[in-house]
C-alpha cells in the first residue's frame, strides 16, 4: 500500500503567508489536515470486567474535533463505552473523553459526546496537553448478555495546532 | 458548459498523492509490544502516534428521483467516516428523501446502502440546511470497507466503488454531497 506519511501537521491553501490585505491575493489562507484514527471496540466478558487499551495515540497538542462510533453489532441494553486514556482514573463518565452509546446499530448521526460534564474534559478536546494521550476504552451496560457488541470508534483531530484561550 | 473555479490559478499548484496519507511524529510500530494489551511497559511518548488524513469527495445531486450517478467515486478499501448534505433547495413532493448506495456489481437499486434504505428512516430534507446522513441501521459495515464482498454486494477488492443516488419521488431538491473517508484503509471486518 503507497502510504505517504509526514510528520505532520499537515496543511494547504493557496497562500502561505499574509503579505497584504486583499483576500485571495496576498492574505494567508491555509488550513490543517483534519486527521483520524479509529479502532474497534469490543463488548465481551475480558472488556466488561476492565480497562481496555486501544492503539490510538494522540499526538500532544491536537484538538479533537469529533469522536463517534459506528456500531456494527448492538451492545447490551443501554450500552455505553466510556473513552478514557491511561492518565484517567476508572468507573465513572467524570473522568472520560467522551461517552458513547453503542445500543443501537449505525446511528443517524452518531457524533455522541454528551456525557461529557466537567469543564476539564472539554478543555482537553481544545488541547489534548503536553504529552500524547493512549486512548482507552470501560464497558458498561445494564444487560451483559449477549456479550457480542462491535463498535468501530472514529477520533479525528487536527494535529498539534496548540490552540491557547 | 462545465462550472468555471475563480480560484484555479491560486490553486493550479495542487498536490497530489496516491495516498492514503499519514502523518505523526512516530509511524512505526515498536518490536514486540502489543499496546493493546500490554499498556504502561512504554511510555506513551515512544509509542506511533500517526493518523491518516480525512479525504473527503463532493457532488451536487438533484431531486430526481432515478438511479443517477453521483461522480463520487471512491477507492477500493475505503472506510466512510461521515456523510453530510447541504440543501440547497428544499426537497419536495411525498417524500423529500435521499438515498445513496455503492453499486459494484451494476445491478442497480438493490445494491448496498450507504445511507438509510428504508423510506421511514431516511432524513426528511424539507428545508435548506445541513444535514448528516448515517449509515443504514440494516448495513452498517458498508461504511467500514466498502470493498468487502460480505457486505457490499458483487464487491470486488482492489476496485474502486461508485456512490449513486435516488429519492422515492421526483421533485425540486437540489442538494451538495459530502463523503469523508480514510482511502484503502481495507477495515478488516470482524
Amino acid at each position: 500500500m503507497p502510504t505517504t506519511t509526514f510528520s505532520g501537521p499537515v496543511k494547504a491553501g493557496g497562500i502561505s503567508t499574509s503579505t497584504g490585505t486583499t483576500l485571495s491575493e496576498n492574505v494567508a489562507n491555509q488550513g490543517f489536515g483534519k486527521m483520524v484514527q479509529v479502532y474497534e471496540l469490543e463488548e465481551t466478558a475480558a472488556t466488561r470486567a476492565a480497562r481496555t487499551y486501544t492503539d490510538i495515540v494522540i499526538p500532544a497538542n491536537s484538538q479533537i474535533t469529533r469522536m463517534a462510533v459506528l456500531v456494527t453489532s448492538a451492545f447490551g441494553t443501554d450500552g455505553y463505552a466510556y473513552i478514557k486514556d491511561s492518565t484517567m482514573s476508572g468507573g465513572t463518565s467524570d473522568t472520560s473523553l467522551a461517552v458513547m452509546n453503542c445500543s443501537s446499530l449505525g446511528l443517524t448521526d452518531f457524533v455522541n459526546y454528551a456525557g461529557i460534564v466537567y469543564e476539564a474534559q472539554f478543555l482537553l478536546w481544545k488541547d489534548t496537553g503536553a504529552s500524547d494521550r493512549h486512548l482507552d476504552y470501560e464497558v458498561r451496560a445494564a444487560s451483559a448478555t449477549p456479550d457480542t457488541g462491535r463498535a468501530t470508534l472514529i477520533v479525528e483531530y487536527v494535529q498539534n495546532n496548540n490552540l491557547t484561550e | 458548459m462545465a462550472p468555471v473555479n475563480p480560484h484555479a490559478e491560486t490553486y493550479k499548484g495542487s498536490t497530489t498523492f496516491s495516498g492514503p496519507i499519514k502523518a505523526g511524529l512516530r509511524w512505526l510500530d515498536v518490536p514486540n509490544y502489543d499496546r493493546e494489551t500490554v499498556p504502561g511497559t512504554i511510555a506513551v511518548k515512544d509509542l506511533p502516534n500517526a493518523g491518516f488524513v480525512v479525504c473527503s469527495q463532493s457532488a451536487a445531486v438533484e431531486q430526481s428521483g432515478n438511479d443517477t450517478i453521483s461522480n463520487i467515486m471512491l477507492p477500493p478499501g475505503t472506510m466512510i467516516l461521515s456523510i453530510q448534505a447541504i440543501v440547497t433547495t428544499a426537497y419536495t413532493g411525498t417524500k423529500k428523501d435521499m438515498w445513496l448506495y455503492v453499486d459494484p456489481g451494476g445491478v442497480g437499486e438493490g445494491s448496498s446502502s450507504v445511507t438509510e434504505y428504508t423510506e421511514a428512516d431516511r432524513v426528511s430534507l424539507a428545508a435548506v440546511g445541513v444535514y448528516n446522513l448515517g449509515p443504514d441501521d440494516g448495513a452498517p459495515s458498508v461504511w467500514r470497507n466498502i470493498s468487502d464482498p460480505t457486505y457490499v454486494n458483487a464487491a470486488e477488492p482492489g476496485v474502486s466503488v461508485d456512490v449513486r443516488t435516488t429519492n422515492t419521488n421526483t421533485g425540486d431538491g437540489r442538494a451538495i454531497v459530502t463523503i469523508n473517508y480514510i482511502p484503502e484503509f481495507n477495515f478488516p471486518l470482524a
